[in-house]
């Protein structure tokens, strides 16, 4: 009988503790995870950025997905989110970062939140992320995980990126993460002198390569960059 | 003793026909399913499940023999109610199975998924098959009368279903065609009390009542059911639009031509090649979509940013070399091809044009714009502008048949800003972009005429280069005897994403030159290629590709063949000609590890996805083929060689099974053949798919019944000395045919070309019923499933290879393929034993074994 309390106690402890203990398990393996992600499909491709590397390591990826799709989470491959886009492959996510050549004084326009990712990303790098989400549903949705993660840099607003955030610019950085027929005129007059426009060409679930707007003293011009694991086909330039 | 069906015998050859009917109608409407679902590429496995549905289905009625022989009434009718209720069953079964074919290469588990599309696409030949041959096999006596029903309706059927896709949209049709099928078996039901003069209470007992009910009400519930109808891919252009908010349905308009949707919306944007120093503003325009794939944005005619827009698009640059209007007594005449909404069209006479022909292959399109523009609030369309002249036709057809020249000829951009949804066009024909097609556009400029095309860069660069090879090959061809090399009088530029390549009749001039340099540097493009002008792309340029072979390999291309030779690309950029016109089909062996390098796996096989999914059908069938064939047959053949009472024929090697086995695959190559260069004459390939099949399918029976009356011994190589000759006549003759009939409208080419094709399928219908007599005479009947199961596997198998074959080596050696393969069967064949029988005696054994065809091969 004197080992009831006890036996009370601890059963006490496992109901109450239960949840913390699995919710920090569960961390944990995300956490896990999330390293072996930034060492396996990054650092290995060529990303050494530290900024980078430690935004992908720190930010929840699977908190932006779907709730059954979270063990695809830290793949190596982009996950439909519904409405027809994508969290985009996590390497993908990096390179961009790399190559908008985000710093800590960066402001930075993102068209296409999406679930919010990359716009968490950047805003663990950069000043400040302006990002607009044309669907409804996923401007709520993406606002409201920001929101709940506590990013105060970004800010999120749904709205058609055609258009840009006038008020907002001029930007250093311009993420566009759907490819159109054309670059919109008004998101070349919003990007800074010196600053970087970066958008993904081919379909959202195999992007075939990107494309760096680059405006420099007045005279824009692109680079197309094909976002490849291993040698580039023909020796271009490197980022 | 012949086997007696619950009603008279004419009643049944109408049931048969609207039963074959239904089936061919079917296959038609299919076609344009899969297309509005998919792609284009799917109509290969389409007409391939057809025959393994009735190859499948003589299998199993070779297997349940005792069973249909108590009950033909019973096992009739359920044939004709299952094939109803499996037609029906495709609307909500195509809703429910999530296959996509774009997503299989990064989901494996799609093969399933498609495995089980095929099965539900199988079904109703399979059933309606079954249905055809219990009643051939069933009732010899009659045979004449059934086949003939069956022919002639599979005929009708074919030409049908065009018409039914002028009244309903395509998903629409199998629920439809299912009830008519519903309701021919019902008919037996009733006719079986009619014939035994019964009251009408009579004539349906409550069984037969509840069984029609429950058969009838089955197909109204599937089709009609309030279940939802599939949706296209969502990774059809269309689909993906269609998620972005306030975008409003304009207009939807279904033929056999496609599914024509046109969308506007606050965001939906376009201005393709535009240039980075354009500072104005572009506005939403209404935008076009064919089976979900973008034909284009409407040209915005009370919008004066809109038309500027369009002189800062690279694709400006034919107007910007010359100056048309100066000096000139003749107004600026301009021809665009493949117009599509009139963007091109607009464009043209933004730029001065006096004159605008613009050539469309839709009718529809252009019925639906005028509609469009006739309600309130409505897009006016370019079409109606005084200075337009639309003409209403294929394009090349339009080049065979006019006489006019023009000062400028316009190809719209080719490709896709998508690079995948290129790929998917791999194994799609393109007349048009054929050195033919490219010096036909030749030959309708005037002296100082542009040709101007453009197509949007892939990664790795692979159409850009092949268009300017294209190009370049076409100018020697048209002029062989000029001296100079086909770069005097080409130039290339670039935006970030699109290139356009302009070609001059006359080499250029040194104030062209300058202009085009003042353009590109003026708007921010690079050169990629000029004539004695060193290339922007190699100093400073606007746009830096990842691929840096485009300027080089341009400049080699330029100096003629010989340059053209030295190139060593790993993709396939020969110049497409009519014998191989397949623009898109850029992939070799060697160009797999590079595309894999580049793009991943999954990537690569994306980027030519039609390809590779020739392949897998081509797998998929071979497998299937076997399994439901062969496999059922060859474990009869063995259960039946351990039972004495067959004697020691049966243990023997099967004879002269290599002679089904080559007319099943001559019959199939040169049907795909026919198919392909069809398509050259009637400018679509769902009206070849139809003309070909319904002259074959018509005659072909026709040959095979006629056969009966003529000498055997002389049948099968004679016929195979007229195939020879006709086919070498139809192909040889292709491109007079086509000029001489360029100028008539639709329904006169497709009567025409069923006519030209009669003679030869009549010649092909003859062997298949000499072959069955040569088993008969040899006393190898009990071989008579073999032979059917090799013809049917072999036909089978033989469509995806033709694909293949003509992708890799052109339609050439598809027909001598075709050919080959009837003088193999000519060899093969034994004339000895017959030589003084006539086909007449061998009635009995068609009447036996004339399984599951719709047409003998």
């Amino acid at each position: 009988m004197s080992r009831c309390p006890r036996l009370w106690l601890l059963s006490c402890l496992l109901v109450f503790a239960g949840p913390g203990l699995a919710s920090a398990q569960e961390h944990d393996r995300f956490l896990a995870r999330r390293k072996a992600m930034v060492a396996e499909q990054i650092a290995s491709r060529g990303i050494h950025d530290p900024r980078i590397l430690k935004a992908m390591e720190t930010v929840p990826r699977h908190r932006f997905i779907p709730p059954g799709d979270q063990k695809s989470a830290y793949a190596d491959h982009p996950v439909a989110i519904g409405y027809g886009q994508t969290i985009s492959q996590p390497y993908i996510v990096a390179y961009m970062c790399q190559l908008a050549r985000l710093g800590a004084q960066s402001r930075v326009l993102e068209v296409g939140t999406g679930s919010g990712y990359h716009a968490a990303v950047m805003a663990q790098i950069a000043d400040t992320v302006f990002s607009l989400e044309i669907i409804p549903e996923l401007a709520a949705k993406s606002h409201a995980t920001v929101t709940a993660l506590g990013y105060a840099n970004l800010v999120t607003r749904q709205a058609d990126g055609y258009y840009g955030w006038l008020e907002a610019g001029p930007f250093d950085a311009i993420i566009v993460t759907a490819a159109a027929d054309h670059i919109p005129p008004p998101l070349i007059k919003q990007l800074a002198d010196g600053g970087r426009m970066v958008i993904p060409v081919g379909h959202p679930f195999l992007t075939q390569h990107l494309v760096l707007v680059e405006k420099q003293d007045g005279r824009i011009s692109s680079r197309q960059l094909i976002p490849v694991r291993f040698v580039p086909l023909t020796g271009g330039d490197p980022p | 003793m012949e086997t007696r069906f619950p009603c008279g015998h004419r009643t049944l050859a109408v049931l048969l026909w609207g039963l074959s009917f239904c089936l061919l109608a079917y296959e038609v409407v299919l076609l344009r399913i899969l297309t509005y679902l998919q792609w284009y590429h799917f109509a290969y496995l389409v007409i391939s499940l057809a025959l393994l549905g009735f190859g499948a289905s003589g299998t199993l009625l070779h297997l349940f023999r005792p069973f249909w022989r108590r009950h033909p009434g019973g096992a009739l009718t359920g044939a004709f109610f299952l094939t109803g209720i499996s037609l029906a069953a495709n609307r909500p079964l195509l809703a429910v199975i999530p296959m996509d074919s774009f997503l299989a290469v990064l989901q494996p588990w799609q093969l399933v998924w498609l495995v089980l599309l095929g099965l539900v696409l199988f079904l109703p030949f399979f059933f309606g098959a079954f249905a055809l041959i219990l009643v051939f096999a069933a009732a010899p006596r009659r045979i004449a009368l059934y086949y003939g029903a069956n022919l002639l309706g599979s005929g009708a059927g074919a030409l049908g279903g065009l018409l039914l896709l002028y009244r309903w949209h395509p998903l629409d049709i199998p629920p439809l065609l299912g009830l008519m099928t519903g309701l021919l078996g019902s008919v037996l039901l009733i006719d079986a009390g009619l014939r035994k003069r019964r009251p009408w209470v009579a004539m349906l007992p409550p069984s037969r009542l509840a069984w029609g009910l429950a058969g009838l009400g089955t197909i109204a519930l599937l089709g009609w059911g309030g279940m939802s109808r599939a949706q296209m891919s969502p990774y059809k252009a269309l689909s993906r639009a269609r998620l972005m908010p306030g975008i409003e349905v304009l207009l939807e308009h279904s033929d056999p031509l496609g599914v024509l949707t046109i969308i506007r919306g606050p965001t939906l944007r376009s201005a393709a090649g535009l240039s980075f120093a354009y500072q104005g503003d572009i506005r939403p325009q209404p935008v076009a979509y064919l089976d979900g794939n973008p034909l284009g944005p409407l040209p915005l005619l009370d919008d004066s940013s809109a038309t500027d827009a369009l002189r800062h698009a690279c694709f400006a640059l034919p107007y910007r070399i010359r100056s048309f209007s100066a000096g000139r007594d003749a107004p600026l005449k301009v021809l665009v091809l493949n117009a599509g909404p009139g963007i091109d069209v607009q464009h043209a006479l933004v730029e001065g044009a006096g004159s605008v022909t613009a050539v469309e292959r839709q009718p529809g399109l252009i019925r639906a714009l005028g509609r469009l523009a006739d309600r309130e609030g409505g897009p006016p369309t370019i079409y109606r502008h005084p200075q337009v002249q639309v003409v209403v036709t294929e394009p090349r057809h339009f080049l065979y048949g006019d006489t006019s020249h023009y000062d400028v000829v316009v190809l719209p951009p080719m490709g896709g800003i998508i690079g995948a949804s290129a790929g998917m066009e791999a194994v799609a024909e393109n007349y048009l972009l054929t050195a033919e097609g490219m010096t036909a556009m030749l030959d309708r400029l005037s002296p100082g005429g542009l040709l101007s095309a453009s197509v949007w860069l892939d990664t790795p660069l692979r159409r850009p280069l092949k268009l300017f090879g294209l190009m370049a090959a076409a100018l020697e061809i048209h002029e062989p005897e000029n001296g100079d090399s086909p770069g005097s009088r080409l130039a290339a530029i670039g935006s970030w994403n699109l290139m356009t390549v302009v070609l001059s009749r006359r080499p250029w001039s040194s104030v062209e030159r300058e202009r085009i340099i003042a353009f590109a540097s003026r708007e921010g493009f690079d050169r990629h290629f000029l004539p004695g002008v060193e290339h922007s792309s190699g100093a400073r340029p606007f746009h830096r590709l990842a691929d840096t072979t485009l300027t080089p390999t341009l400049a080699a291309m330029a100096a003629g063949w010989e340059g053209r030779g030295a190139i060593r690309s790993p993709f396939h950029l020969d110049p497409p000609t009519d014998d191989r016109p397949f623009f898109n089909h850029l992939l070799t062996l060697r160009s797999l590890p590079v595309m894999r390098r580049t793009l991943g796996a999954a990537g690569f096989l994306l980027a030519e996805w039609g390809y590779v999914l020739v392949w897998i059908t081509l797998a998929l069938l071979a497998t299937g083929g076997g399994l439901l064939i062969l496999l059922p047959l060859s474990l009869v053949r063995r259960a039946r060689r351990r039972d004495p009472s067959y004697g020691a024929a049966v243990r023997d090697r099967p004879p002269g099974l290599l002679y089904f086995a080559a007319i099943g695959g001559g019959f199939m190559f040169l049907e795909i053949l026919l198919i392909q260069k069809m398509v050259l004459v009637l400018g679509d390939p769902l009206f070849a798919v139809s003309a070909v099949i319904a002259a074959l399918l018509v005659f072909a029976g026709a040959g095979s019944m006629l056969s009966g009356r003529l000498p055997v011994r002389w049948l099968v190589p004679g016929g195979a000395a007229l195939i020879i000759l006709m086919v070498g006549t139809l192909m040889g003759g292709l491109s007079f045919w086509a000029t001489a009939w360029a100028t008539w409208g639709m329904a006169g080419r497709f009567v025409t070309v069923i006519a030209a094709l009669a003679p030869l399928a009549l010649v092909m219908g003859v062997f298949f019923p000499a072959g069955i007599r040569r088993l008969e005479v040899t006393r190898s009947d009990h071989l008579i499933p073999w032979a059917w199961g090799i013809n049917g596997l072999i036909s089978v198998v033989t469509t995806p290879v033709a694909t293949l074959v003509a992708l890799n080596l052109g339609f050439r050696v598809v027909g001598l393929l075709g050919i080959g393969c009837y003088l193999l069967a000519a060899a093969t064949f034994n004339r000895e034993e017959d030589s003084r029988s006539r086909a007449a005696d061998i009635q009995p054994f068609i009447e036996k074994w004339s399984w599951g065809r719709l047409g003998p091969s």
